[in-house]
This record gives structure tokens, sequence and C-alpha cells, in this order.
């Protein structure tokens, strides 16, 4: 099992993301599919079926036997990964004196991990970090050598501040979205906003593949928190006094009611909605996340017939 | 009503009613600082739930206050008292008359002191509290119901009054008291309300009913004031008879008992048998509530008789006493009744003709029934002389002397035996052919019922008598005849047939005072009997052997001959059938010539009965009406101006009234049968102190239910 939690153990960003990768493409390192590009790839014996426009009638006549040429396909994906770097994304913990990982620790390595499959596709992969005041960090989507690196380079030194207004942020980084592309969105969506899924909406329309990945901490699903806690606010200067236990019913419903809204938002505009633990395993997560777009199951899928 | 405390030093633990609220204070002081990302959603949750919360918050240091609070009552034994101040009139009345029960309930004891004197004690409180312009008068509650004050407005003379109340040892019906006490408030001039202020244990022994409540008086307001709030167990010891039985393994008296429990549950109690002052038997008793017990005590009369011979040859005067365990009301656990314990018999017989043949011998017969005697109750010790070896030392040991057929004694002897006559001791002498009738009448002249006058047989009886003369006639009541008296009047069983031919006479003299007991049919005395002094004479006009009559040989003589020993010797009377409750008439007999009538009670004072207006020949009881005191009492009779002496067979013994001894108070419905319609009725029975600390007990239990569901719904 890869948790973020484990993969923290590893200093560099690029090592926990390969080994994300790994897990994602287990079995198939390469990602070659079989198509019609104009590179050559391999003979097969002529079986019934087979394209007789492929038939290479020169090797017929040196062997005397039936071939058909067989081609690597070229790819096209592009994908565009988002991470919300707001300040909420940096919860890690805390409700019995216990710290984890990050949910941003986990969205990164999440997000690495996948930059770093499409990489090894030879998929163009695009980053945007999503910060409240406007300055949000992207990296357009790229199948170049260096594209990867450079996406690495700015997950690694992200550091999450700001406040979330997830739907401005959001309208601004799908700006340059391409189409077809599979868009991965990973954030806790605390913003509670009915109109957060509108950019993606807007997406899905033009035909791209949107994934939103929920990532939350175990402490905001569970709320194991005990006796009369002063809350602070994350991202903001409130603060609440409560007794946790007094309050837990009431947080639980809220926040499934949360959760559940937001999957029949997705559902209703289409969007594959995935909610993950920020100290579950990642790669099982990101697999069955990326199972439900046809794009990502490309993505996942073992080379082309 | 008012709350008290059994334990109120642990009221303290109340304190820690402060734990739950302090902790909840320091627990709000110091919240964990927790930054959190889900800050919207803890904020709805929040405001969602602060209302409930607070509620519940609020209710659980509710609950847990409550329960240390609970828990701190029910340590401190909490119990709901009645208010006596609550009863205090609010409004000054015209005449305040308090009337103080001393019946004997009174004197249970609560807490060591008697509830006479707590009842002296509310009574002060009472006129105490009264105001300059309200009156008081007094009345206690005895057996002749006295009003000790009239009203006054001088308090300082009635809490005088107050402490001279005594308590006394009778019943007191309460309506009486009630009666006389509204009695006297009426009769004061004057508008406004007019008080009755019984002071009483209010048993409801003391609601007789046996008087309708009077007349009521405008504005009358009967108030009962109770000594106190317990209701006392007690047991009583109200029956005692003693008979004597035939020798047996456990004793030849027996003492048969009556002990009572009123209130209370079932317990066990002692109780001891004294003969004086030694403790000859105990027992164990179990009591249940309301169900006399009832049994037997015996011992050997032998066991208490004095060590001194002497003294042990005459019947003994002993004071028998059944006492049982100390208990809230001590006198009725001891019952003490005057025992005549008989000593055996010395019977002196004077065989005036001796017979070789022994059936023929005088006193053969007389002898022979005496010594069936051996296993009777009383022993007899019969010895037989002849007229020559009587001395005056001989009668010296003797109780009774029987003369039969005697011709002449030595004149030292017949001065000792009139002396021995009137010093107590009994004579009976019988006819017979050797009766020298001159010499007997002159020398036994001044002891005998009558003067002799000869015999006659039955040639010289009346025409209308042809054969022989048979008993006709006794003196029923006499204890002589008590085993020998028959349903059919004027016939004495087994003697009814016995023919008698030849008898002595009497002369006619009123001037000498005898009894006849026994009659021939013909009218003629054939038993005659003359107190004389401390002593008895009786004389038998027959023969004892079969000369002139054969009485001997019938059914009747044993118990004749032996009765009349013993009632020679003084030993028929019983002194315990004389057992009656303090304030019973009691009927004393009068003996004749007695010009002086006095009984000695148990506290050694003297009561003089009131003889006015009786005859000389009056032989009806005197009637005495001022017993007082349990215990026993002399009786003493005055002849002539002379000593008074003691008519020892005649003491009686007092008990308190057995009603007395259940101290369970009356009802209030029952009380306010007492007071007269139309008048207001205050206070009543005390209620009972409510202990309130098992309830506090069983709310702990769900206090914890809730404070438990509390806790599990945060």
């Amino acid at each position: 099992m890869l948790t973020a939690e484990h993969l923290a153990q590893l200093t560099s960003l690029e090592a926990r993301a390969r080994l994300v990768a790994d897990g994602l493409l287990v079995g198939h390192h390469r990602s070659r599919r079989f198509g019609s590009s104009s590179e050559f790839a391999e003979h097969k014996v002529y079986a019934p079926g087979d394209d007789l426009r492929r038939m290479d009638w020169k090797t017929y006549a040196r062997k005397n036997r039936y071939y058909v040429r067989r081609y690597e396909e070229e790819t096209h994906l592009s994908a565009f990964l988002v991470v919300d770097a707001s300040h909420s994304m940096a919860y890690a913990g805390g409700a019995k004196g216990k710290f984890t990982a990050s949910k941003f620790d986990a969205a990164r390595i999440a997000i690495a991990g996948v930059a770093w499959a499409l990489q090894h596709k030879s998929d163009a992969a695009g980053l945007s970090l999503l910060y409240d005041d406007g300055v949000h960090k992207e990296l357009p989507p790229s199948a170049r050598q260096d594209q990867l690196r450079q996406l690495l380079h700015e997950l690694d030194q992200a550091k999450p501040k700001g406040t979330t207004v997830l739907q401005q942020q959001l309208q601004r980084a799908v700006e340059r979205v391409r189409k077809k592309s599979l868009v991965v969105v990973c954030s806790d969506f605390l913003d509670v906003g009915d109109d957060i899924l509108q950019p993606l909406a807007v997406l899905r329309r033009r035909g791209c593949d949107v994934v939103v990945l929920h990532l939350m901490h175990r402490d905001e699903v569970e709320f194991p928190f005990e006796g009369v806690v002063l809350f602070e606010d994350l991202e903001g200067d409130r603060e609440v006094q409560v007794d946790a236990g007094g309050v837990k019913k009431a947080y639980l419903d809220e926040m499934q009611k949360h959760c559940d809204h937001l999957q029949q938002q997705c559902e209703a505009f289409d969007l594959r909605y995935h909610r993950m633990l920020s100290d579950e395993d990642l790669v099982a997560h990101l697999r069955q996340a990326l199972a439900m777009a046809p794009s990502g199951q490309r993505l996942l899928h073992e080379g082309g017939t | 009503m008012s709350l008290g405390f059994l334990g109120a030093g642990l009221l303290a633990t109340a304190a820690l009613c402060a734990v739950p609220l302090i902790i909840h204070l320091i627990s709000r002081r110091q919240p964990r600082r927790v930054p959190f990302a889900a800050m919207e959603f803890v904020l709805r949750s929040q405001k969602r739930t602060a209302r409930n919360f607070k509620l519940q918050k609020l209710l659980l240091l509710a609950v847990r206050t409550l329960l240390i609070a609970a828990l701190a009552m029910a340590v401190a034994q909490p119990i709901l008292s009645r208010d006596k101040a609550a009863d205090q009139a609010d409004q000054v009345p015209l005449v305040v008359v308090v009337a103080v029960d001393a019946s004997a309930s009174m004197r249970a004891r609560v807490d060591g002191r008697t509830r006479f004197n707590l009842a002296k004690q509310h009574a002060r409180e009472t006129v105490e509290h009264l105001a300059q312009e309200t009156q008081v008068a007094l009345v206690l509650c005895d057996r002749n119901t006295d009003v000790v004050r009239q009203p006054s407005f001088d308090k300082r003379a009635a809490l005088d009054a107050i402490d001279a109340m005594r308590v006394g040892f009778d019943a007191v019906p309460l309506e009486g008291c009630v009666q006389s006490a509204v009695g006297v408030a009426a009769s004061v001039d004057g508008q406004g309300t007019r008080q009755v202020v019984l002071v009483s244990d209010l048993a409801a022994h003391g609601v007789t009913h046996a008087n309708k409540a009077g007349a009521s008086v405008d504005g009358l307001v009967v108030r009962f004031v109770p000594t106190d709030d317990d209701e006392l167990a007690n047991h009583a010891v109200h029956h005692a008879d003693v008979t004597r039985k035939r020798q047996g393994a456990a004793g030849d008296v027996e003492v048969a008992f009556g002990v009572t429990r009123f209130a209370g549950k079932t317990a066990e109690a002692a109780l001891d048998l004294y003969v004086d002052d030694k403790r000859v038997a105990q027992r164990t008793l179990e009591l249940a509530n309301k169900t006399p017990v009832q049994g037997t005590f015996h011992f050997h009369q032998a066991s208490v008789y004095d060590d001194d011979v002497k003294t042990a040859a005459r019947a003994q005067q002993r004071t028998v006493r059944l006492v049982a365990e100390d208990d809230a009301l001590a006198e009725d656990n001891m019952l003490a009744f005057p025992v005549e314990l008989p000593a055996p018999v010395q019977v002196l017989l004077v065989d005036g003709a001796p017979q070789p043949i022994p059936f023929r011998d005088e006193v053969y017969y007389l002898e022979s029934a005496l010594k069936k005697s051996a296993a009777h109750r009383t022993p007899l010790v019969v010895q037989t002389l002849l007229p020559d070896d009587v001395t005056p030392a001989v009668l010296l040991d003797a109780d009774v002397v029987v003369l039969a057929n005697v011709a002449r004694l030595s004149d030292d002897v017949v001065k000792s035996l009139v002396g021995f006559v009137r010093g107590g001791g009994g004579l009976w002498v019988t006819a017979g052919d050797q009766v020298d009738v001159v010499w007997m009448n002159r020398a036994l002249g001044s002891v005998l019922p009558g003067q002799l006058r000869g015999e006659k047989d039955n040639q010289m009886l009346d025409d209308n008598v042809t054969q022989a003369l048979a008993f006709s006639g006794f003196d029923r009541r006499h204890p002589i005849f008590r085993p020998i008296q028959s349903e059919q009047k004027n016939v004495v069983k087994g003697l009814a047939n016995a023919q008698t031919t030849k008898l002595m006479l009497l002369e006619p003299d009123a001037r000498i005072e005898k009894k006849v007991l026994l009659r021939f049919d013909n009218g003629a005395p054939a038993l005659v009997e003359r107190s004389v002094d401390e002593g008895r004479v009786l004389l038998w006009l027959t023969t004892m052997d079969r000369d002139w009559s054969d009485a001997a040989i019938r059914p009747g003589f044993l118990p004749l001959v032996q009765q009349a020993v013993l009632h020679l010797a003084g030993q028929l009377h019983d002194a315990h059938s004389r057992l009656v409750d303090v304030g019973a008439v009691m009927e004393l007999p009068v003996p004749k010539g007695a010009t002086a009538l006095f009984v000695d009670g148990p506290d050694g004072k003297r009561s003089r009965v009131d003889l006015t207006g009786r005859k000389a020949d009056d032989d009806t009881p005197a009637v005495f009406r001022d017993v007082r005191l349990p215990g026993i009492h002399k009786l003493f009779v005055e002849v002539d101006g002379g000593e008074p002496r003691e008519l020892v067979h005649d003491r009686f013994a007092a008990r308190m009234p057995l009603s007395e001894s259940d101290l369970r108070q009356a009802s209030l419905d029952q009380l306010q049968t007492l007071a007269p319609q139309g008048a207001r009725v205050e206070g009543g029975p005390a209620q009972r102190d409510q202990p309130l600390w098992p309830f506090f007990l069983l709310a702990l239990p769900g206090l914890l239910l809730v404070e438990s569901v509390l806790v599990r719904k945060q």
C-alpha cells in the first residue's frame, strides 16, 4: 500500500512520483499501442480477418509466407492536472495529537504520479496550482522530455496558502484546456458554494474527461475530537469553541450532506467523482478514479492491440 | 412541617455538590486549540447544536449536582417532622383551658422522660406563650378530673400549679376530661375564642365513648397536643393466679400468668417469678402484637419457707411478684399480690374415749381422715394424746387442737388452751358420752360457741322424728363446705344420708356471737363456729365416731373434717383472688363489732373506710373507693377503740388497668368525637416523622441513569 505517509519517507518528489506511476502502470511499463502510425513496429503472421491493406508483399516474396505490418500508434493524450493549493490543504491532522501527511502532500504525490505515468506514455501533462490570490502556477500540457521535471519542480516548491475560492480559480485554470483533454482536479472541495463545479462542467461539455478527486483528511470525515476544543480556521481568523462530542453528530451530518451534494453535482455534470482520504492507498484510489474516465482508462490500459 | 436530619453532621457532604460545578468551570477554562480545515462545517454544526448542547450541558450539570446532593441527603437521613409552631393560634383567645392527661399510660417513658413530664412541659409552653389578656385555667385529667386552676390572668400561679401536678395510675376517659375543660371554658364571660388544649399521649384507650360529647360553646377550639411523636411498643403482665396442687415434680404451687404485648413487632421478653425477694422461676416469652400469652410457673412451697422451723410452723404471708422485662411503661411490667403459703398444720387430737379396738376409738375416723391428707396440698401432721398427757408445752407446737369427747383437762392445760385460742389457735370440740357438761361450760365457756345443755338421744326427740336426724341447712358461703357443696339446697354432698341418733344441745344464748354452720333437720345446731380474738372454735355437737352418728363413715366426712381443720388453722384463704384494677370499687368484709376499718396502701398511707350509718349486725361488705396505687393493700380493723389489727387473710392486690398498657394513639377521627359538635378541632395524633432519605436513595439510580444517558448522548 502506498500512502502519502509512506511515500513521505522518500526525500524527492520524483522518487515518490515514480513509485506511484509504477503502481499505476504495473505490468506494462511501456505505453505502446499499436495503431496506424507511420512508424513500423513489427510483422505479424497473417490471420484471417487482418486488414489485407497491411499485407507486406515484399516479405511474402522473400519468405513465401503472409505477413501483415504493424505500426506504433501515436500518443495524443493531453492531461491537465489541477491541484488545490489553498491553506486548507495543509491540514495534517492533530485530533489526538498525532500528525500525518497533509492533504497537500497526498495531492502532490498523486498528481506527480499521474504526471509521471503520462510522461512515461509520452502523453502531454499540464499543471495548475490554485491559490486564492490569483497567483496560480500553471504549466501548459506538453509531452516534452523536460515537462515532467518542471512539473515536479513546481509541485515540490508549492506551499499551500490563502483561502479557497475554488470556482474562480478553476475558471481561470481551465481557460487554456484543450478539447478532449483529461482533466484531473484534486481538492478538498471545502468551499461549499453551489457553483464550484461550473467551470468543470464547461470542460465536460467541451469533451474533456474530468476526474474530480475529492481528497479529505480522515479527521474531517470522522471528526475524532474529544472534549472542549477551540477550532481555528486554517484559511482565516475564525475561531470557535465547541464540545467536540456534542457537535460530532451534527458535523458528520453536515459533512456527509456536503459530500453527497458534491457527488450529485458531479453526476449531474457527468464528472467522474472519486473520494479518497489522505492516509489511504494513493495508487489504488488513482487507479479507481482514472478508470472511471475513458482517457484515464487509456492511460492505465496496457498497450494497444 | 419541618425538615430535620438524623445525621445532620453528614450534611456537609452536600458540599460535594460543588464538585461538578468546579469541574465544569475548570473544563471551560482550558480548551484545546486545533487548527482545522473544515471550519465551515464545524461552525454550521455548532450553530445547529448550540442550543441543545447548552441545554444538555446544563441538564448534565444539574443531574450531577442532584446526584451528589441526593447522596448527601441520603447520608444525612432527612426526616419530615411536624411543625409545632404551625399549630400556634393566630388569634388571641379569651380563655385557654389546658387539660393535662394524668392517666397511667402517661407514665410511659420517651428518651428517659415520662410522657407526663413532657405533657407538663407542653402545658408550660402553652401557658408561657399566652397573651396577657388571655385567661388560663388548668384541668388535671386524673381519676376525678380536677379543675386545678379556675380561669384567671395569673400565669405564674398556673405555672406553679402545672409543676405541682402528679400522674396517677388510673384509666382516665378523655371524654370526661374534655367535657370538664369545655365547661370551664364556657364559664368565662366575654366574647372571643375559647380554647381547650388537651395535652395527652392521645392513646386510643382514652377514647371510650362512655360519655357523649357535651354541648358546644361559641368560638370553641379544641386542640389535641400529643406529648411526643413516638408510638411505643409495650407489654403488660395483666393476669396472675395461684393454686396449690398435689405434690408433683414441678412443684406444689402453680402460678398462672397472662402477658400481652401492644404494638410493635413480635419480641422476646423475660418473665421472672419472685416470692418476696427470692427469684424462684424464670421464663422467656415470645410476645406477638395483641396476642395474650398465658402460661404457668411451678415451684415447691417448701423451697420458699423460712429456714426457721418455728416460723414455718405458721402459715406465711408472702408477696408473689411477676416481673417482666423492662419496656416503655415499667409500671405494668410487675404484678404483685399476697399469697398465703401454708405451713404444715400441726393437729393435736385429744382422745377422750380411747378404745383397744381401733374402729371403736373416739378419734379413729378423724385421725384416719386427717392422715389421708398427706398427699393433699397442705400437709397435716396429726398427733393423738390422751387428756392426761396433754400439757401446756404440747400446745405450743399445735395449730389445731381437737377435744374429742374429752371429759376434763387440767386447769393449766385449760388456761393454756384458752390462751392458745385467743392467740390465733384453732379449737375443735366434739361431743360424746364422756363430756362433762358442767366442767366444759365452766372451763371453756369463754371460748365455746355456746353453753352445753346436755345430750339428747332419739327417744327424747320430737314426735315427728321417728328414727334419726339428718343434716339439713348449712352456711353455703363458708369455706369448709366448699368441696362438698351440692346443687341441691340444704344438702351437704356426702353427708346427705348421715344419720344421727344422739346429739348435744346448746343453751340458747344471744350474747355469744357464733355462726351455726350446719344444722340437724330438727333445727338443732350440728356445727357451730365462734371467733375468739385471733382464733376460731368449732363445736361438733355429736360424736366423731359412730356412737351417736354415722357421719364418720359417710363420704363427706373426710373433706369436711379436713376443711374444718384447715379453716381452724387459717389456711383456707387465697389472697390472690382479690386482684383488682386501680380505681376499682372494692367490697371489704367488716368484722362484727368493728368500729373502724382502714386500708394501708402499698405506699404505707392509711385510708379510712367509711362505715358511717352501719348497724352493728350489718354483715354486708363496706365499699372502698380509694384504690389509687398498684400493689398490695392491707386491711386493718379497729374494735371498740382498741389497737387496729390486720385482717391478714383479707389483703388484696391492685394492678394498673390493662387498657392503659395499650399505648397506641387514637386516630384523628376518634379524637374528633371527643369535641362538642360545632367546635373547631386542631392538632391530633402526631404524624410520624416521615423519613425522606429512602426516597433520595431511590433517586440515586435514576439520576445515575439519566446522567449516563446524557453523557452517551453527547
